[in-house]
C-alpha cells in the first residue's frame, strides 16, 4: 500500500518539476531578451560625456561608501586604495573595521598614516561600541571606524550612522570598484527622484593582475570552479537583475555593491541582523515605501562596476552559498506577509513568490524530480524518451542560457580582452550544468534543511 | 503508466528542437552582428580632430557620414569644454557657417534605430544650434521617444545648450517643471539643464531674464533655476531679488536654503539672513548656517553662532566644526568668541566635550 502511494506521488510530483523546469528556463530566457533591449539602446550612446558635465556644474549628490571589514588583511589596502581612486567629485570612504582579529586595523592604519581623532556619531541606528575612530591627513575622505565584532550588518549601521551624505554606497572590503562605479550609479538618481536603490553587475576579480591597486589586466582564471562562477555570476546578474528592473520587481542588489537612499535605510531601521542583510534590506526598503505609498523604483546597471573575490576552493563556496541559501529562506519567513499579497504590488504578487518557489524551493524540487526519475525508470514507469526531454530541459537548455549570458557580457562591458578567456567561458559553458551546478544544488538542498543554523562560515581569501 | 502523455511530449520535443536550432542560428547572427557593430562603433567613437585640424579647409566640404560625424563630435567636444561665452558663440557662427548641423540631422532622420538616433542626437547637442529646438520638441512630444528616459533626457539638455534668450529660459522652465511631475526628474537634474542654460544665454540676459522674473509659487523646479544661479557671476540685481524673494515667500525652508546656498558662492555681503535665521527652530536651515555662517559673516560677529558648538543636532555641530577647521580659526579664537557672546550659554561639559573634539579632530 505504501509503495505504491509513494510511486503515485512521484509521478504525481514529475508534473511539479516538469513546471519548474519550464518555468524557471522561459524566465530567466525572457530576462536575458528584456537585458538585451535595454543594452542595445545604449551601445553607441556616450553617457560619460553627459555625465562629467553634470560633475562640472555641480548638479550632484555626494556620496557616502560604507565598507565593512572583517579579517580583510589580504584585501583591505588594495580595496581602500581603489576607492580613493574613484572619478567623483564629492564622496567620503567610510571603513568599519568589525573587531578583526587579524592584522587589517593595523595595515590600514601604517599604510594610511591614520591618527585617532574624536568626533561625534549620530546614534539612529544601533551597533556594538565604537572603539576608535580613524582619519588621515593626506586623504581627507578616508574615515576609519573600529569597533567591537558585531557582524555585517552591525558595522554597516555604524557606518550609516557616521555617513555625512544623503546616498549611501554598500560595499565588500575585498571589492575593487571600476573608476566611474559612483558616476553611473548616480546618473541613474537624478534622473529619477523615485529611485531609492540601485546595483551593478558584479565581475569576477580571480585571476586578474593587479597593479598600483587598479585592475591592470582582466583575465579569466584557469581553476575551474573560479570559472563556473564568473558564468553564474553573468547570469545572474544579465539573466536575472537588469530583467527584473524592466518590471520594477527587482528585490535584491548584490552586498558587494549597492547604493541607497540613507533616509529611507534610516526609517527602515537600517540593517537587520540576518545571513542575507542585502536581500532583506531592498525588501524592507520596498515594503516600507509600499505601506507609506511612496511611489518608488528599484534599478540595476547593465554594465560590471564592482570587482570581486569568489571562493577557490569547493569548502568556501559551499559555505558561502549555505550562507546565502539559509539568509533567503530566512528573509522570505521574515516577510511571509507579503508574499501573493497584492497590497505589495509587483513585490508581493511575483518578485517574493518567485523567490521562494524558483529560488529557495528550487533545490528540493529538482533533488525530488532527479530521483523520480531515477525510481521510475528502474521500475520502467518511464520511458526514455520522458527522461531525454527532463535532460533536455535541466541541461540542454542550461547551456544554451549559459552562451546566451555570455554573449551579453562581449556585447555589453567586454572585460576581458584576451580572446583566450572567452575560450574558456564558452567551454564552462558546457561542463557547467554537469559538474558545478549539481554540487551546488545539493548543497543548497543541505542547507534548505538547515536554516535554522545562524554560522556565517569564514571564506578563505587571497592577497589582492 | 506514462506520466506525461505522448501528445505533449512530442510538442516539446518539436518545440525544444525549432528552439535548439533558432539559439544556434540567433548566436550566430549575433556574432556576426557583434562584429558589425563593434567595427561602426570603432569608427564613430574613436576619431576626433583637434581644433587645428577642424579650421583646416578640407574638412569643410563634410561629404561623407564620416567625416560629418568626426567634425561633429569634436567641434561639440570643444563647445563642451570651452567656458569663455565669446568664444562659444564664435563656435556656433562657425557650425552655422558650414551647414554642420543639417547635415548631421539628416542622418538622424536616416538612423534605422533607436539605437542609432541616440547617438546621432548625442552629437546634434553640443552643437548647440537654435534651429535644433524644433527636433527637441518633436522627441519631447513623439510617442516613440517621449517615455524614453534617455531621449528626453537628452531633448532638455539640448534645449538648455541652445538657449540664446529670455523666452528660451521661459520655455525650458515650462517643460522641464512639467517632467518633473511627468516623468519624476530631480531637483539636481533639473539644475544641470538650469545652468547649461544660463551659461549658454550668458550673463546679460540671465539678469535681464531675472529682473522680470516674478516668482509665483515655490516648486522644486523653481528652486533648482534658483539654485543654478550660483553658477553665473555674483551681481548685485540677482542679489537684491534673491532677498526680495525671501520676503515674499518667508516661511518656505527650501526657498531660504537655496537663496543662502546662492548668497554662499556668490561670496555676498549680505549676511541679514544668517543674523536673521541662525537660530531658526528648523534644524536643515541651521545646519546650512552652520555650514556657510563664516563666510558670509564678518570675522567680529563670527562669535554669535559659537552656539553651534552645543546644538542639539548632530549635523549642526558637525558642520560647524568642520567650516572653522576649513577656516584656519584657532581654538583660542573660538574660545575668546564663545565666552564673549555666550558666556552662560554652555554647560561645562557641553563645551569642553565640543571644543575638545574641535580640537582633537579637526585641528
Amino acid at each position: 500500500m505504501l509503495i505504491p502511494t509513494f510511486i503515485l506521488f512521484l509521478e504525481q510530483f514529475q508534473y511539479l518539476y516538469f513546471l519548474y523546469l519550464i518555468g524557471i528556463n522561459i524566465i530567466t530566457t525572457l530576462m536575458i531578451w528584456s537585458t538585451l533591449k535595454q543594452m542595445f539602446l545604449n551601445y553607441f550612446f556616450d553617457t560619460q560625456t553627459f555625465l562629467y558635465q553634470v560633475l562640472k556644474t555641480k548638479a550632484y549628490l555626494p556620496i557616502s561608501i560604507i565598507a565593512p571589514a572583517f579579517n580583510e588583511e589580504e584585501t583591505i589596502i588594495t580595496s581602500i586604495s581603489s576607492l580613493l581612486k574613484l572619478d567623483f567629485n564629492e564622496y567620503e570612504i567610510i571603513i568599519v573595521n568589525d573587531g578583526s582579529q587579524d592584522e587589517t586595523l593595523h595595515q590600514i592604519i601604517k599604510h594610511f598614516n591614520l591618527h585617532p581623532v574624536t568626533l561625534p556619531i549620530e546614534s539612529k541606528l544601533k551597533h556594538k561600541t565604537i572603539r576608535n575612530i580613524y582619519r588621515s591627513h593626506k586623504y581627507q575622505n578616508l574615515i576609519v571606524l573600529d569597533k567591537e565584532n558585531g557582524g555585517k550588518s552591525d558595522a554597516l549601521n555604524a557606518g550609516i550612522n557616521f555617513s555625512n551624505y544623503p546616498l549611501i554606497c554598500c560595499v565588500d572590503a575585498d571589492t575593487i570598484l571600476e573608476k566611474d562605479a559612483l558616476l553611473q550609479g548616480l546618473e541613474r538618481f537624478i534622473q529619477d527622484k523615485r529611485l531609492i536603490a540601485v546595483g551593478g553587475a558584479i565581475g569576477v576579480i580571480n585571476g586578474s593582475t593587479i597593479q598600483n591597486h587598479r585592475l591592470a589586466e582582466k583575465r579569466l582564471s584557469n581553476n575551474f570552479l573560479e570559472g563556473f562562477q564568473v558564468l553564474e555570476y553573468l547570469r545572474g546578474f544579465f539573466a536575472g537583475r537588469v530583467g527584473w528592473q524592466g518590471s520594477n520587481g527587482l528585490i535584491l542588489i548584490s552586498g558587494a555593491f549597492g547604493i541607497f537612499k540613507k533616509d529611507i535605510i534610516l526609517k527602515i531601521g537600517g540593517y537587520r541582523h540576518t545571513l542575507g542583510e542585502d536581500f532583506d534590506l531592498l525588501v524592507r526598503m520596498r515594503r516600507y515605501c509600499y505601506e507609506n505609498k511612496i511611489d518608488h523604483r528599484v534599478t540595476s546597471i547593465a554594465e560590471v562596476l564592482c570587482w570581486t573575490q569568489t571562493p577557490s576552493d569547493y569548502t568556501s563556496l559551499l559555505k558561502q552559498r549555505s550562507r546565502w541559501q539559509r539568509g533567503l529562506l530566512e528573509t522570505l519567513y521574515h516577510h511571509k506577509k507579503l508574499i501573493f499579497n497584492p497590497k505589495y504590488g509587483i513585490v508581493g504578487m511575483i518578485s517574493l513568490p518567485y523567490f521562494l518557489f524558483i529560488e529557495a524551493l528550487g533545490p528540493i524540487i529538482t533533488f525530488l524530480g532527479i530521483f523520480s526519475l531515477i525510481i521510475l525508470y528502474s521500475f520502467e514507469l518511464v520511458t526514455p524518451y520522458t527522461i531525454l526531454i527532463f535532460f533536455l530541459l535541466e541541461f540542454i537548455w542550461g547551456i544554451l542560457l549559459n552562451i546566451f549570458t555570455l554573449y551579453l557580457d562581449i556585447f555589453s562591458t567586454h572585460p576581458y580582452k584576451n580572446n583566450w578567456s572567452y575560450m574558456k567561458l564558452f567551454l564552462f559553458s558546457f561542463l557547467e550544468p554537469f559538474i558545478y551546478k549539481p554540487i551546488l544544488k545539493a548543497e543548497l538542498f543541505i542547507a534548505t534543511f538547515n536554516f535554522m543554523n545562524t554560522n556565517w562560515g569564514e571564506i578563505k581569501r587571497k592577497k589582492l | 503508466m506514462h506520466t506525461i502523455s505522448y501528445k505533449l511530449l512530442h510538442i516539446i520535443w518539436i518545440l525544444t528542437e525549432v528552439f535548439f536550432i533558432l539559439s544556434i542560428l540567433f548566436l550566430c547572427l549575433f556574432f556576426i552582428l557583434k562584429k558589425i557593430f563593434d567595427r561602426k562603433k570603432n569608427s564613430l567613437l574613436k576619431k576626433t580632430l583637434s581644433m587645428e585640424e577642424i579650421v583646416k579647409k578640407e574638412y569643410l566640404s563634410l561629404e561623407t557620414d564620416q567625416e560629418i560625424i568626426t567634425y561633429a563630435k569634436s567641434i561639440g567636444n570643444i563647445l563642451m569644454d570651452t567656458t569663455d561665452f565669446e568664444k562659444r558663440m564664435a563656435l556656433k557662427k562657425h557650425i552655422q557657417k558650414i551647414n554642420l548641423y543639417p547635415k548631421i540631422y539628416i542622418l538622424y532622420t536616416h538612423a534605422y534605430s533607436h539605437m542609432m538616433r541616440l547617438y546621432f542626437l548625442s552629437l546634434i547637442i553640443p552643437l548647440a544650434q537654435a534651429e535644433s529646438n524644433t527636433l527637441y520638441h518633436h522627441i519631447l512630444t513623439d510617442k516613440k521617444t517621449k517615455d524614453i528616459s534617455q531621449f528626453y533626457t537628452l531633448a532638455i539638455f539640448g534645449l538648455a545648450l541652445s538657449s540664446t534668450n529670455t523666452q528660451d529660459i521661459t520655455s525650458l522652465y515650462s517643460i522641464v517643471e512639467k517632467l518633473a511631475l511627468e516623468k519624476n526628474i530631480t531637483q539636481k537634474l533639473s539644475q544641470f539643464f538650469f545652468t547649461e542654460a544660463f551659461k549658454s544665454v550668458g550673463e546679460a540676459v540671465c539678469i535681464l531674464f531675472f529682473s522680470s522674473y516674478s516668482l509665483k509659487k515655490i516648486t522644486s523646479t523653481t528652486n533648482a533655476m534658483i539654485y543654478a544661479l550660483q553658477n553665473i557671476p555674483s551681481s548685485e540685481t540677482i542679489e537684491n531679488k534673491l532677498l526680495l524673494w525671501h520676503q515674499e515667500f518667508p516661511d518656505n525652508t527650501m526657498l531660504l536654503i537655496t537663496i543662502l546656498r546662492v548668497l554662499y558662492i556668490h561670496k555676498s555681503k549680505h549676511y541679514s539672513l544668517i543674523l536673521h535665521h541662525h537660530t531658526n527652530h528648523n534644524n536643515l536651515i541651521r545646519i546650512v548656517c552652520a555650514k556657510i555662517g563664516i563666510d558670509l559673516l564678518p570675522r567680529e560677529k563670527l562669535g554669535i553662532l559659537t552656539h553651534y558648538l552645543c546644538d542639539k543636532n548632530i549635523h549642526v555641530r558637525k558642520n560647524f566644526l568642520l567650516s572653522l577647521a576649513q577656516h584656519n580659526i584657532s581654538f583660542k579664537e573660538i574660545y575668546r568668541q564663545t565666552m564673549k557672546y555666550y558666556p552662560n550659554c554652555f554647560t561645562k561639559q557641553q563645551s569642553c566635550s565640543s571644543l575638545e573634539a574641535y580640537k582633537k579632530g579637526l585641528l
